[in-house]
């Protein structure tokens, strides 16, 4: 508001709402005011749509002779005043001056508490418009037409008759508001009081209301602070428990003392033969000379087990690519996930989301090197998309 | 000279079609009533600034009546042009 725009700033500003680039807009700007010059320089007047006229001015008695005058359009002006569009002029009743209008908006903040406003505005407070009326004169009240409505709208500020508006009313607002605020104050006390009553049965009876607030606050800041202490210890036992039970070994018979001791202190009878035909068990399922865990070892050795296919599946932000860079370090070897998936995949571009896909090892890969991968990679890549284009 | 003749003049120094001046002269008219709603003038070098001003509501008389009236606020645009248009019209 009231800044100056100079020319680098329209260009940029003109530039953005024409969507054009700043050298064409400051091209644009240059030619147009020349042109307009030149032809206010031939004498003639130019008319510019949505703008405005420029006219050249010869009559002295007009204006300056040489000098330039300029007419906005119709549509021009009403888009500046079009805030202003709400209002229209107000025809004010006789013996009404400007003079009256203008004490009412500045000094009515200071003349209120000293005319008896507040008796005044309690009365006419269900209508909101007296804070006008303790500052006209008696002579301007005498004069005021009979009915009602006339004399209220006589004494209201422009703000009130154009009512809210963007100049005054927020100048006014607050002055109704807090004389209405401090009749609100006037009667708080007493509600107060009827509500103190209630809550003092119940809590204990002490003389001073704030102590007992207070008091009652720190109690349940207490207890609060307590709950959180025992929750806290509570918590902690359940873990110091959990943590002294994972730590502890299982014994694979399930009953921990009795059998243990069994096997190692005295060995019984039961137990030897227990150990026995334990022993040899697994030496039987898989005729090896080693120790018990190595053939156990030795049975997952043989990759299927242990090696189980790797599956994904496919969803709107986890596709091939995302799949082979973390899987296999390369989004590139995309490729081999969907020649692993040929049979359920057909444009590697269109994947449908939930589609289960089979990961293959990442050694059986073809190419010894990783260069050697890569190239086979892209060529594969290179034939699918071409074929599928 | 109208708009028309102007815009047909303007398009053959800019080398540009009609459409297209039209589109700029329009784009120029909205930053120049955005800015004088805000009351921010516009100042061309060589040329002139557009000034808005705004004038308060006022009581004014009516003539044809005699009564007063309260008129609403109003913002006008007054275009002072620059020493160098004002030299090159004398």
């Amino acid at each position: 508001m009231n800044n100056i725009i100079n020319l680098s700033q329209l260009i940029t500003r003109l530039a953005k709402v024409t969507d054009t680039d700043p050298n064409t807009a400051r091209r644009f700007l240059r030619t147009f005011f020349a042109t307009i010059e030149e032809v206010l320089a031939e004498g003639e007047t130019v008319e510019i749509k949505g703008i405005g006229t420029f006219m050249r001015c010869d009559d002295p008695a007009v204006g300056t002779p040489g000098s330039v005058g300029f007419a906005p359009a119709d549509d021009f002006a009403e888009e500046i005043n079009r805030p202003f569009a709400v209002f229209e002029a107000v025809e004010l009743a006789d013996g009404l001056t400007a003079e009256d209008l203008e004490p009412e908006i500045t000094e009515t903040p200071a003349e209120e508490p000293e005319i008896d406003v507040p008796a005044e505005i309690t009365d006419i407070a269900e209508d909101a418009e007296t804070v006008v009326e303790p500052t006209i004169p008696a002579e301007t009240e005498e004069n005021v037409s009979a009915t009602a409505a006339e004399t209220e709208e006589e004494h209201k500020a422009p703000w009130e008759i154009y009512g809210k508006g963007p100049f005054t009313i927020e100048e006014k607002q607050p002055e109704t508001i807090s004389e209405t605020i401090e009749e609100n104050l006037v009667e708080a006390p007493e509600e107060v009081s009827a509500f103190e009553d209630t809550p003092m049965e119940e809590s204990v009876a002490d003389p001073e209301d704030n102590e007992d607030d207070l008091d009652e606050e720190e109690k349940t800041h207490s207890r609060t602070w307590i709950w959180i202490a025992c929750a806290i210890l509570v918590v902690g036992a359940i873990a110091g428990y959990f943590a002294a039970v994972v730590s502890v070994p299982i014994p694979k018979y399930g009953e921990d003392e009795t059998e243990q001791n069994e096997i190692t202190p005295e060995p019984t009878a039961e137990s030897i033969i227990v150990e026995e035909l334990a022993l040899p068990a697994p030496q039987e399922t898989e005729q090896t000379q080693t120790a018990a865990p190595e053939p156990v070892i030795e049975e997952p050795a043989p990759t299927t087990p242990a090696k189980e296919p790797k599956y994904d599946t496919v969803t709107s932000k986890r596709y091939l690519a995302i799949m082979a860079r973390e899987y296999y370090g390369r989004s590139i070897y995309w490729v081999f996930i969907y020649e692993a998936n040929a049979d359920k995949i057909n444009d590697p571009n269109k994947v449908a989301p939930g589609t289960r896909v089979l990961i293959p090892d990442k050694e059986s890969l073809p190419g010894s090197t990783d260069a050697e991968r890569m190239s086979i990679a892209e060529k594969k890549a290179a034939e699918i998309q071409a074929k599928f284009k | 000279m109208d708009y028309k003749t102007f815009r047909r003049r303007l398009a053959e120094k800019l080398g540009r079609k009609n459409s297209d001046v039209d589109a700029l002269v329009e784009g120029l008219s909205i930053v120049l009533r955005q800015s004088c709603s805000e009351l921010d003038s516009i100042a061309i070098p060589t040329f002139g600034t557009f000034a808005p001003r705004k004038h308060a509501e006022a009581v004014v008389d009516d003539l044809a009546t005699g009564k007063k009236m309260l008129v609403p606020p109003e913002i006008s645009v007054e275009f002072r042009p620059g020493a160098m248009l004002t030299k090159r019209m004398r």
